[in-house]
């Protein structure tokens, strides 16, 4: 009894000693690996004219590293140095998949500014795997990591970001708004244009001119709605409107745009010649043309001159 | 036959009368017309000219802006972008939110100078370095209140006018800045005060070896500055720089007006030099000397002859001849310093850190009537205030100021500042000089007359950027420790003469990190040469202007400036009137980076603008995180010429985000559209 008591203490004893030294092998090799991490990265962030033939070798030796480097760069992640920040991005994009998952693990971290450009990473490395940690990080209190997490959804271009990034357009916040924007722009989830049309007249220039862009995505889809607020008391609705039907082009943009020539607003009749500009339609064209006799302020002027040699030159 | 052939060329005639009549009728109506339609168009130019300058910035500016589909509320930033720190100016912050407030700013800041007396100049400053979470001001220490005029005092002189100023003197000098400083760095541990004039007095130094370091010694070096700032955050905020601020601003005005006293006197005959000095007491045997006024340890009284002086002195004050002055400074031992030169060229030659005019943990004050002087420093000199208040007064006469470091207005956690009255002047600094202001600093120089000369820059190499150039970080430039800790306010005032601002890499009217740096120059046909970030420029949330009011002026440097904001910052280069010349390379004119506001407006006069790249200059918007930067470009009048993206009479956008500029501010609105 005594001699099998002994055999397995004897036993535990050898388990825990081979245990101890899986760990302290383990501990010794991620050790190592920090090392060499961290001896490579003070070149690869090197911002020194002297030192700059140093930097790409580098970062190319730590992307090589693959996913064995990925947890000291999170760790180094929390840098204050703007050109450190941006050489881990680099070299975490540059490994892409394989850091993923680490990445995503991160996004619990206490440190907002770190998960806010965690977030970030995970849009440039585009895999959809990280959407569900991206959608968790869109509640976040922190703005800055809402607008990293949305923009990266929109980046990656899933889905299943569509309802996170609707829920931001309406974000309290206008940069987050605009993240929320350039997101719709690359989601193109349908629901989300009248909100874009709205957020022409957004207070934050960022959102409005992104909303702008975003519709343009969408095409001759959303012509109607922007018809439909084109006069709206927010003159901003109507002027961007103006531009993003330019930019869609087609008949039906142009027969909105040119019911804003006769606008008692110069700045409105200047975008809606700009939009039939950008329309290239010989139909808007002539009705310019129309209007060059009666209009008398000089910056409209200027953008009829701009039809009228676009036109001349064809 | 004949008569209906009459009648007809009667009637013929008489039609033609007719016609004429009514042509002649119709030619004086549209004579008048075009009259009434120049008078019409000439009233609305006048109406636009006759403005106030910012109402008519103004109104072209929102014209511009409403072109682009902008407004002049988008002008403003978040406080957030990064964890704020503790150390934030309220001024700073408040323009941070509405950045067209600069050119308010600026204006208010050359008003208040525009007197030549300390007073309304240094509450002005003193006001602008609180802190956006501070509640209220801390006041100076003052032990000596109560004390009736000589208490416990042996006079030696006898004039009543100069004893009352060497009194005055001596209660700053012993009842007012050491229980001020004590009471500033009261709640420091000994090791912490001593932190500041070691471990931070190097953050604030650099080194030529960089150049030849290697990536881990750099490294090393940057990881070891980046542990002191921390290290500083701690306990930085108990510093209570505002007592031994306002004990520096108290005697800065009080000895002023005992100075202007006594000098009045002097220039009325009641009083001369040798009858002061030699009017004297008759000392009882055995007396110390040195219990009476004026003629204690540390203390010098000089008369109208050439006079040497040399040591770490308290109080100097002499009444004329070429005078030299080896100053010297121990930091271990922090006291104030007051030196009074009533006339003659004189040399002063710093040779520690901290003199000439130099508050290091206290306060450091020197007045220089009259006389082509010579102030040479090395760190922390000439009109410099390091957690204290430095100044240097010059009344008058064409001077020479060198130094290296945190010089000739500059200030961190002070104020520290250069009061030149006049003469033809030169300034010449290696970093951090010539209007610094440093974390919680408002570091300036006011130069109110003559042709004036600031150089800066040709010592320390910008090795992140650059082989073959050089920082300057000077002439209205403020900074700080980024993210940890924000900046302060530099300046230069200039109002007269004809001046030369040259620098290299940050300068002129720049900052770096919450802060703001400024040039105001009002007259006089200036050169501005530069290499980078300059000129109206800001990097990283923070702000810069130069705003020139006359004068017929040359811009010249190749990026990064001519209203440049870069990193959520905002920057304008205003100038108002003359025929100016811009020139710049890339990233200039009315230029936004890394969603940054740009600005370059002027107003009147046929400029000539030259730009070696098109693609972001003259109204450019840098489209960085997915949204833009502004870029706004305005020449409200004149004839001018462009070589770039700008033209006579028009309005132009640029391919960018979002970039535009406006020639011409083209009659109101209301004029030509029927609105």
């Amino acid at each position: 009894m005594m001699t099998g008591y002994r055999q397995i203490l004897l036993g535990l004893a050898f388990l825990i000693s081979v245990s101890a030294e899986n760990t302290w092998s383990q501990e010794s090799r991620s050790s190592e690996i920090d090392r060499k991490v961290d001896s490579l990265f003070v070149l690869a962030s090197s911002g020194e004219v002297m030192h700059r033939d140093l930097v790409q070798p580098a970062t190319d030796s730590l992307a090589a590293m693959g996913a064995a480097a990925v947890p000291r760069l999170i760790e180094i992640y929390d840098t204050q140095d703007a050109r450190e920040r941006q050489t881990i991005n680099n070299i975490l994009v540059k490994i892409g998949k394989p850091a993923v998952p680490y990445l995503v693990n991160s996004l619990t971290l206490d440190n907002a500014e770190q998960v806010g450009r965690i977030c970030a990473t995970l849009g440039e490395i585009k895999d959809t795997s990280a959407v569900e940690g991206l959608i968790k990080a869109v509640v976040h209190a922190d703005w800055r990591v809402r607008s990293e997490a949305v923009g990266s959804l929109g980046k990656i271009g899933d889905s299943r970001g569509n309802g996170a990034m609707t829920y931001l357009l309406l974000d309290t916040v206008g940069l987050v708004r605009k993240s929320a924007a350039v997101a719709a722009g690359a989601l193109l989830f349908e629901p989300t244009v009248k909100t874009l049309v709205n957020m022409l007249a957004d207070d934050f220039y960022g959102a409005r001119l992104c909303a702008l862009e975003a519709l343009v995505k969408f095409g001759a889809h959303v012509v109607d709605a922007i018809a439909d607020s084109i006069n709206s008391e927010r003159g901003l609705i109507g002027n961007l409107g103006c531009l993003a039907l330019g930019r869609i082009g087609g008949d039906s943009a142009v027969a909105v745009l040119v019911g804003q020539l006769d606008s008692p607003d110069y700045i409105r009749r200047a975008m809606a010649v700009e939009g039939i500009f950008e329309t290239g339609s010989s139909f808007g064209c002539g009705f310019v043309e129309l209007m060059k006799e009666r209009e008398t302020h000089p910056i409209v002027q200027q953008y009829i001159r701009k039809v009228m040699d676009k036109h001349a030159g064809r | 036959m004949i008569l209906p052939q009459k009648e007809h060329l009667r009637q013929r005639a008489r039609k033609n009368v007719i016609a004429t009549g009514i042509d002649r009728l119709f030619i004086m109506y549209m004579r008048f017309l075009t009259f009434l339609l120049i008078l019409m168009s000439g009233m609305g130019v006048t109406v636009a000219q006759n403005l106030p300058d910012t109402v008519y910035e103004r109104q072209a500016l929102e014209k511009l802006m409403a072109l682009m589909n902008l407004q002049l509320t988008d002008l403003t930033f978040r406080d957030d972008y990064t964890k704020k720190d503790s150390f934030r100016l309220a001024t700073v912050a408040n323009l941070m939110r509405q950045p067209y407030g600069m050119i308010h700013f600026v204006e208010q800041f050359k008003d208040t100078c525009r007197n030549q007396k300390p007073e309304p100049i240094f509450s002005f400053a003193l006001e602008q370095i609180g802190k956006e979470t501070q509640q209220f001001r801390w006041e100076a220490a003052d032990l000596s209140q109560g004390d009736s005029l000589d208490r416990g005092m042996n006079l030696f002189y006898r004039s009543l006018e100069f004893n009352r100023l060497l009194r005055k003197a001596d209660k700053y000098l012993y009842k007012v800045f050491p229980p001020s400083a004590d009471s500033a760095f009261a709640w420091l541990t000994p090791e912490e005060k001593s932190f500041l004039m070691k471990q931070f007095k190097q953050l604030l130094l650099e080194d030529t070896l960089d150049q030849s370091r290697s990536p881990q010694q750099i490294d090393s070096i940057q990881d070891a500055e980046e542990e002191y700032i921390k290290q500083f955050v701690r306990f930085g905020a108990k510093i209570r720089k505002d007592i031994i601020v306002s004990a520096g601003v108290a005697a800065a005005i009080e000895l002023h007006r005992e100075i202007n006293l006594l000098l009045d006197e002097i220039k009325a005959g009641h009083l001369s030099a040798r009858g002061i000095l030699s009017d004297t007491a008759v000392l009882p045997p055995r007396t110390g000397i040195a219990q009476y006024l004026g003629r204690k340890e540390g203390w010098a009284i000089g008369g109208p002859e050439d006079n040497y002086y040399k040591g770490d002195s308290h109080f100097i004050i002499d009444f004329g001849g070429n005078d030299r002055y080896d100053l010297v400074y121990n930091p271990d031992n922090p006291h104030g310093t007051i030196i009074i030169d009533l006339a003659g060229n004189d040399i002063y030659n710093g040779l520690t850190d901290f003199t000439v005019g130099s508050g290091g943990m206290n306060v450091g004050l020197l007045f220089d009537i009259s006389g082509d002087d010579i102030y040479s420093g090395k760190d922390f000199s000439l009109g410099s205030g390091f957690f204290g208040f430095g100044l240097l007064y010059d009344a008058a006469g064409n001077d020479r100021y060198y130094g290296d470091t945190h010089v000739q207005g500059a200030a961190t956690f002070g104020i520290g500042s250069i009061l030149d009255l006049g003469g033809n002047d030169v300034y010449s600094a290696a970093l951090y000089g010539q209007g610094f202001g440093g974390p919680e600093g408002a570091g300036f120089i006011v130069d109110y007359l003559g042709n004036d000369n600031y150089l800066a820059g040709n010592k320390y190499k910008d090795v992140l950027r650059y082989d073959d150039h050089y920082l300057s970080l000077s002439q209205g430039f403020a900074y700080g420790f980024r993210p940890y800790v924000s900046g302060g306010i530099g300046a230069i005032i200039d109002y007269k003469g004809n001046d030369n601002y040259v620098s290299d890499i940050f300068a002129q009217g720049t900052s770096y990190w919450w802060a703001l740096g400024m040039i105001y120059d009002s007259s006089g046909n200036d050169q501005y040469v530069s290499y980078q970030y300059a000129q109206g420029a800001a990097t990283h949330m923070t702000l810069g202007i130069l705003l020139d009011q006359s004068g017929n002026d040359f811009y010249r440097g190749k990026g990064l400036m001519q209203g440049c904001g870069h990193d959520y910052s905002c920057a304008i280069m205003l100038d108002r009137y003359g025929d100016d010349i811009y020139h710049a390379v890339d990233l200039s004119q009315g230029a936004g980076s890394a969603n940054g506001f740009g600005i370059m407006l002027d107003a009147r006069g046929n400029d000539a603008y030259y730009v070696m790249k098109t693609n972001n200059t003259q109204g450019f918007g840098d489209a960085r995180r997915d949204f833009g930067s502004i870029g706004l470009f305005l020449d409200l009048s004149g004839t001018d010429r462009y070589d770039g993206n700008g033209g006579e009479n028009r309005f132009w956008q640029t391919p960018s985000k979002w970039g535009g500029g406006l020639d011409e501010f083209i009659l109101p609105d209301s004029a030509v559209s029927g609105l």
